[in-house]
């Protein structure tokens, strides 16, 4: 059972039992049964022939409308690959009250949307200073969700259940402390369950080091969705495995050797070795180009952009949803 | 020619104003249209028969809290409109710590978790089952002394001095979160679970 508030949503393998659960909830407070789940924190659950696919299409398309901007001119990347966004850059400053707003609507979309994660938190690192290229940064961003509206996570039917994170830096990414951003996403079989990404606090002087603390931040995610699962009674009986395109930490997470330059990161070093060494976490080597994560840390080209994202599990839904669109106009039609 | 030139000014502002707003932002907005006045009058019965408050005259020593409606266009997920709706709300703002509230934590859902647990239903396929709790903070029993002022637009002309004193949790408090969760709590757990 999920709770958001006033929202519930329960699930249960037996149908029965669920039922006699509403009834005797019912008969406490005053409930309204939504029936099947279809609207759940402002994200829309469709059903589909292989499972769920989730759309925040018509959040998206508030945003557009209170900007202006449904019938802009649509771009096929978050962020500009050539143009590095500054804290100062000589432009003039914008208003920030409406910068903020738009950041933070666009933050909710986090949901179901990974893709434009790292777009969202480079912006929101201005939000007490937006200039006038952070404000055009912003409205870009606003281009490639018109244009990629109707994308969302489509829940497929997993044959094995097995986790498998991928975790990635960006080592000395940001332009004004020379901080590293580290990220990770954690699949189920080859659905997206979690991703986060983060501007270090500190400055990493190797890239190895911003990796290790990248795997280390995915190994705690990880280990903490393993005990989701024991709690909810699926224990996985694969060991979960962690995909690193950083030889040097992918090594170190196994390898008992103390160099001179790791000495700070003690405590990550330790974290990951020992749940190396249990046989818990598995930690693997992956090619740059298989890296999913590459997608969170930093701006990509379009074919690179539109490749992740579709191997992460974002599928474009607009022949789902049309679908389901044209069936619901005509249900309220007919009624 | 030197190279200092004046920076491009985007216009924020577009040719286009947006629309206005058609939500009331007070009551002696709303009491002219009849589906507002509907609404209201909704909300008002749904706290008399969950018994929210007693009338009582002003204590001493107190300084009771404000109250205000906050009036919303409820709209599906298609757009169009579902419902008009009023909400009496506490200024929560004005409580003070210590005085009129205690505790406030309450745990809620992580994203991560709902995608993890649509995801064991998806490979189970299992059904999933969504309801929505009516005047879900109605539930929660307040154990602080609350005093609040009469709701605008409703207020008891034989005794306008008078200010109510709240048994049931109304929104805008800073603990209703809290009661809540825990009248769910003890529910579920009677439940079984």
């Amino acid at each position: 059972m999920l709770v958001y508030v006033d929202d519930l949503v329960i699930t249960g393998s037996d149908t029965q039992f669920v039922g006699h659960v509403v009834n005797a909830l019912g008969s406490r407070f005053s409930l309204k049964d939504m029936g099947l789940l279809h609207y759940f924190l402002g994200v829309e659950v469709i059903p589909t022939h292989a499972g769920l696919f989730l759309s925040q299409h018509q959040y998206i398309k508030d945003i557009l409308e209170t900007q202006n901007m449904v019938g802009a001119k649509d771009i096929s990347t978050p962020l500009s690959t050539t143009q590095s966004l500054h804290l100062l850059d000589g432009t003039t400053l914008v208003d920030s009250t409406e910068y903020r707003r738009i950041i933070g609507s666009l933050q909710y979309l986090s949901l179901t949307r990974p893709d434009i994660c790292f777009a969202v938190n480079k912006l929101s690192q201005f939000m007490h200073k937006p200039t006038v290229t952070h404000w055009a940064a912003t409205k870009r961003l606003l281009r490639y969700l018109k244009r990629t509206i109707f994308h969302g996570v489509h829940i497929r039917k997993a044959a094995t259940p097995c986790l498998t994170t991928y975790s990635d830096a960006d080592w000395a990414g940001n332009i004004d402390d020379r901080t590293s951003t580290s990220a990770y996403i954690t699949f189920l079989g080859c659905n997206p369950i979690s991703w986060s990404l983060k501007k270090h606090r500190v400055v990493a002087r190797s890239s190895t080091e911003a990796e290790y603390c990248a795997l280390a931040n995915g190994a705690s995610e990880t280990l903490w969705l393993l005990a989701l699962f024991h709690e909810l009674g699926f224990p996985l009986t694969v060991p979960p495995s962690l995909l690193c395109d950083n030889l040097g930490a992918t090594h170190l997470s196994f390898n008992p050797v103390q160099h001179s330059r790791m000495k700070h990161i003690q405590i990550d070093l330790h974290f990951m070795r020992d749940h190396v060494q249990k046989g818990i976490l598995h930690v693997c080597h992956v090619h740059t180009q298989g890296q999913l994560a590459d997608l969170l840390t930093k701006p990509l080209s379009r074919t690179r952009t539109e490749l992740l994202r579709a191997k992460i599990g974002l599928a474009d839904g607009s022949s789902i949803l049309r679908g389901h669109i044209k069936e619901a106009a005509r249900k309220s039609a007919g009624a | 020619m030197n190279n200092i030139f004046k920076p491009k000014q985007l216009n924020t502002v577009s040719k286009h104003s947006l629309p206005p707003s058609l939500e009331p932002t007070c009551v002696s907005q709303a009491v002219s249209h009849p589906e507002w006045r509907a609404a209201m009058s909704s909300e008002l019965t749904a706290l008399m028969s969950h018994g929210t408050w007693d009338l009582i005259p002003p204590p001493k020593d107190y300084k009771p809290v404000g109250c205000k409606w906050i009036f919303r266009i409820k709209r599906k997920a298609d757009g169009s409109v579902e419902k008009f709706k009023a909400r009496l709300v506490v200024k929560g703002y004005n409580q003070g710590p210590g005085v009129d509230y205690k505790e406030t934590f309450s745990p809620v859902v992580k994203p991560a978790t709902i995608r993890t647990v649509l995801n064991i239903a998806v490979m189970n396929g299992w059904c999933l089952r969504q309801m929505d709790v009516n005047n879900a903070f109605l539930h929660g029993m307040l154990s602080e002394t609350v005093y609040m002022l009469q709701p605008p637009g409703f207020k008891d002309l034989s005794k306008p001095d008078y200010v109510c004193r709240l048994k049931k949790v109304i929104y805008g408090l800073k603990q209703a979160l809290r009661a809540w969760y825990s009248a769910l709590r003890s529910s579920l757990l009677q439940l079984g679970f």
